[in-house]
């Protein structure tokens, strides 16, 4: 970020122009200066990104690992300028406070570290041997291959998703192009001009462009171009990639989601809740926006009521961020109808408001459905377990991360997560977990490597007479 | 009707036959504004808990501007009656095109009456300021087919009010119009050289003007006729700007853009907005003088000053039935001629990766 907190929203292999720059008010004071790649440019950076590929490969990929490890402490340490930059940075581009800024960069680069990032290689490759080559895993012989090049589109992310992508990639040795979301270039941009100070030839194999979605030439022909593209968006942003790859793309989608959790019955941390509902000021994928509160009625006014002093206290702690114009305008519509609808309704109570910074709202119907945001989240009454799949069916699509808190019954707890898995959750996780997955995380259920490799398969023996193909 | 209600809707409908070009001053809005908060204070229930959480009573109110507003959005989950709901005349429905009839606004009117005799000035003024009578052509459902739509009303009240006996409506329930009927009817009408003012909205002009630019047909309808337009093209299959439509008018119609005129609805209000095209004014947005409507800023609801964008907040003294003080989401400019009106703010990246409620709209689009 320069002095006047414009972000440079690129970061590009070494050889590479800037070329023309062009500027795109984010509101709040926070402005990204992007590139404005034509078609021409876009190819010859592709063209240089695949020109790394072979030195990547050759490269042991726990070193990759060790390297991209180095880089991520950094934004951990309290002593490098880099993670102060970097908390200044997120604060102003994506309109969160500074405690929230300073707890979203060690949160995500508690993962960016060389022991999690080996350990992610563990989940998934036993070790990442396969990714150096041919291993035998005693019934089969396997290797792992990337990608010639992957298009990383990384819309309307939180603030390191885009980082993170980025380290997935080059851990399977497949040169990438980020093109991180708004409100997290400036961090992406940082990750990317640290690795190039650490490994110049490593750092030549990813490169970090922000332009405004669906703007310039450079899209399509990327689009076009790219042997994966990876998307993180809504569903407009996904059914236009869809429709802009070549048929034998192949595309790995992470389209938005809505979490929510369960209070069982017994005594529940409520900060770790509101933490659940108010990190990444509740924009996350993972994000909390509905409770179940397992009981009567009345349990359900408990929990709101506890949930909405911690929310309170939590806002003292860790403040809502700016919010824009219209952002706010939309949440006073929401929130002021449901303040109305509790002066008409004994079903319906209303806590905090548009200028709390939060609002907790006990809702009669159960159906899960999204909220408005801005720390808003709606506590429903679930009177037995066997209820919630109903309440869930609706969006069981758009279904991932479940937090739970208020039970002593290891038992009813894998009763629950055996009905919530059923329905579309893919992760059952304590209040306090709900914000940061780990690198390792079963990412919309299934592991964020994997996703981006073909395994190759090695038959040293001709098939026995009688097998298959006869 | 509850006595104090009555005596209410009798001086504002005294107030109404003023006229739309007969100024209210600053005092007697602000005295006649504290008369209507006073009864919906009084009458609503949810709307007095409202207030009082805001610390606003009439008692404490230090000028009409600190009325609290109601989000538009609470007419979509509420009946905001103030009065007896059993009084309720007729209740008015958004026509919802997403997300289905449970997030259709509503809107409860215990006097019908009170919404003539508030929109008759302003049809008066802006869209037949120099006729009697005229042939209105409506291309909006009659309102003894669809009397929850509150446009299909306030035509009604246009037609009674100055339609000649050629008036009628040409809406169909399918086609939008029905094109042969509506056509052989302006050419009778263009053969007597008498002006004629067609009526719908934007949506239904674009269907019909389409079809009849495939079959080739047009008409140069008389001098002095007019169109009066509104509504716009959320959820449609075919969205045009008005620059487009207005030259499909003009193409098929022989209506110069200078006789359009846009009339500005919400269903929340019993006042409308009208463009003052017809007079030779502008292409602003202004309204009877019993409609004020002040732009805030979206964070703090402070004024703007004027010349600056801000969100659009209505107090409407027609609306004396349920709440008068209306917020919407949509932004404008207050200029010394009329209002700017800019829609919602548009283009704005949303933030995160989490789900928002316009994903889910879009996705259960009906």
């Amino acid at each position: 970020m320069s002095d006047h907190g414009i972000v440079e929203g690129w970061a590009l292999p070494r050889g590479l122009a800037v070329p023309e720059v062009a500027h795109r008010d984010l509101g709040g004071g926070a402005v990204i200066a992007w590139p404005k790649l034509d078609a021409v440019a876009a190819i010859r950076l592709v063209d240089r990104l695949r020109g790394t590929r072979d030195a990547l490969v050759a490269r042991a990929c726990r070193d990759v690992a060790a390297i991209l490890g180095t880089v991520g402490a950094r934004f951990l340490d309290p002593e490098d300028p880099l993670r102060r930059e970097a908390i200044d940075a997120v604060t102003s581009e994506a309109g969160v406070s500074a405690g929230m800024a300073d707890r979203i960069v060690s949160g995500m680069a508690r993962d960016w570290t060389t022991p999690r990032l080996l350990r992610l290689l563990d989940e998934e490759f036993g070790g990442g041997d396969e990714l150096d080559g041919f291993t035998d895993r005693g019934d089969r012989v396997v290797a792992a291959f990337g990608d010639a090049w992957s298009l990383h589109l990384v819309s309307g992310s939180v603030p390191g998703v885009a980082a993170t992508s980025l380290i997935r990639s080059l851990l399977v040795k497949t040169p990438v192009l980020v093109k991180p979301g708004a409100g997290d270039v400036a961090l992406t941009v940082l990750f990317a001009r640290a690795l190039s100070e650490a490994d110049a030839d490593l750092s030549d194999a990813c490169a970090v462009a922000y332009w405004p979605g669906g703007e310039g030439d450079a899209e399509a022909v990327l689009l076009a171009r790219a042997d994966r593209v990876v998307v993180y968006g809504g569903d407009d942003t996904i059914a236009s990639v869809r429709t802009r790859v070549a048929p034998a793309t192949r595309i790995v989608e992470y389209g938005h989601r809505i979490g929510f959790s369960v209070v069982g019955p017994d005594d529940f941390d409520a900060d770790a809740l509101a933490e659940a509902v108010a990190l990444f000021d509740q924009r996350g994928c993972v994000t909390t926006h509905h409770v179940f509160a397992l009981g009567s009625r009345d349990r359900t006014s408990t929990v709101a009521a506890e949930l909405a002093g911690a929310l309170e206290r939590l806002e003292a702690r860790l403040p809502r961020g700016r919010l824009r114009g219209d952002e706010v305008s939309a949440l006073r519509q929401r929130l002021e109808t449901d303040e109305l609808r509790a002066a008409t309704s004994d079903r319906v109570e209303f806590r905090g408001g548009v200028n709390a910074g939060w609002a907790v709202i006990v809702e009669p119907d159960p159906g899960l459905e999204p909220g408005p945001g801005g720390r808003t989240v709606r506590v429903v009454t679930a009177t037995r377990p066997e209820q919630i799949p109903a309440d869930l069916d609706r969006m069981r699509l758009r279904l991932q991360t479940a937090g739970y808190g208020g039970f002593t019954d290891p038992v009813a707890i894998t009763d629950l997560a055996e009905r919530l898995g059923r329905v579309g959750v893919t992760r059952v996780v304590p209040f306090a977990s709900v914000a940061f997955p780990p690198v390792w995380w079963l990412h919309d259920g299934a592991g964020p490597l994997s996703a981006l490799v073909r395994r190759v398969e090695l038959e040293s023996e001709p098939p026995e007479s009688g097998g298959r193909g006869d | 009707m509850n006595a104090a209600f009555h005596d209410l809707r009798d001086a504002l409908v005294r107030l109404f036959r003023q006229g739309a070009d007969t100024p209210i001053s600053d005092d007697d809005f602000d005295r006649v504004a504290r008369d209507v908060f006073g009864w919906q204070f009084d009458s609503n229930p949810p709307y007095r808990r409202f207030c009082e959480a805001r610390g606003v009573t009439p008692a404490t109110l230090p000028d009409w501007t600190g009325i609290p507003a109601v989000p538009a959005t609470a007419f979509k989950h509420l009946d905001l009656v103030s009065g007896d709901p059993a009084t309720v005349e007729r209740t008015f429905r958004t026509s919802g095109t997403t997300a289905g009839a449970t997030m259709r606004g509503r809107h409860p009117v215990p006097s019908l009456d009170l919404y003539r005799e508030a929109s008759l000035p302003g049809i008066r003024r802006w869209l037949v300021p120099d006729l009697q009578r005229l042939p209105v052509v409506s291309l909006v459902a009659d309102v003894s087919e669809a009397p929850e739509s509150s446009l299909a009303t306030m035509i009604d009240f246009a037609i009674s009010e100055f339609g000649s006996e050629a008036s009628a409506s040409f809406a169909d329930p399918v086609e939008g119009v029905r094109d042969v009927d509506l056509q052989r009817h302006l050419e009778m009408l263009a053969a007597t050289g008498a002006p004629v003012l067609i009526a719908g909205t934007a949506f239904a002009f674009v269907l019909w003007l389409d079809r009849a630019a495939a079959a080739g047909w047009s008409i140069e309808l008389p001098a002095g006729s007019r169109v009066m337009e509104t509504g716009g093209f959320k959820g449609r299959s075919r969205a045009v700007d008005r620059s487009e439509l207005y030259a499909m008018i003009g193409e098929r119609l022989g209506v110069p853009s200078s006789r359009i005129v846009n009339e500005y609805g919400m269903t929340e209000l019993l006042s409308q907005f009208w463009e003052p095209v017809l007079e030779g004014g502008p292409r602003r947005h202004v309204a009877a003088p019993w409609l004020r409507t002040r732009v805030v800023d979206p964070i703090d609801l402070s004024p703007m000053a004027p010349g600056e964008a801000g969100i659009l907040l209505h107090f409407d003294l027609a609306n004396a039935g349920s709440v008068s003080a209306v917020l919407t989401e949509d932004r404008g400019i207050l200029h010394p001629d009329g209002l700017e009106l800019l829609g919602r703010e548009a283009g704005a990246e949303p933030r995160g990766c989490s789900m928002t409620m316009e994903d889910f709209l879009e996705a259960n689009r009906t």
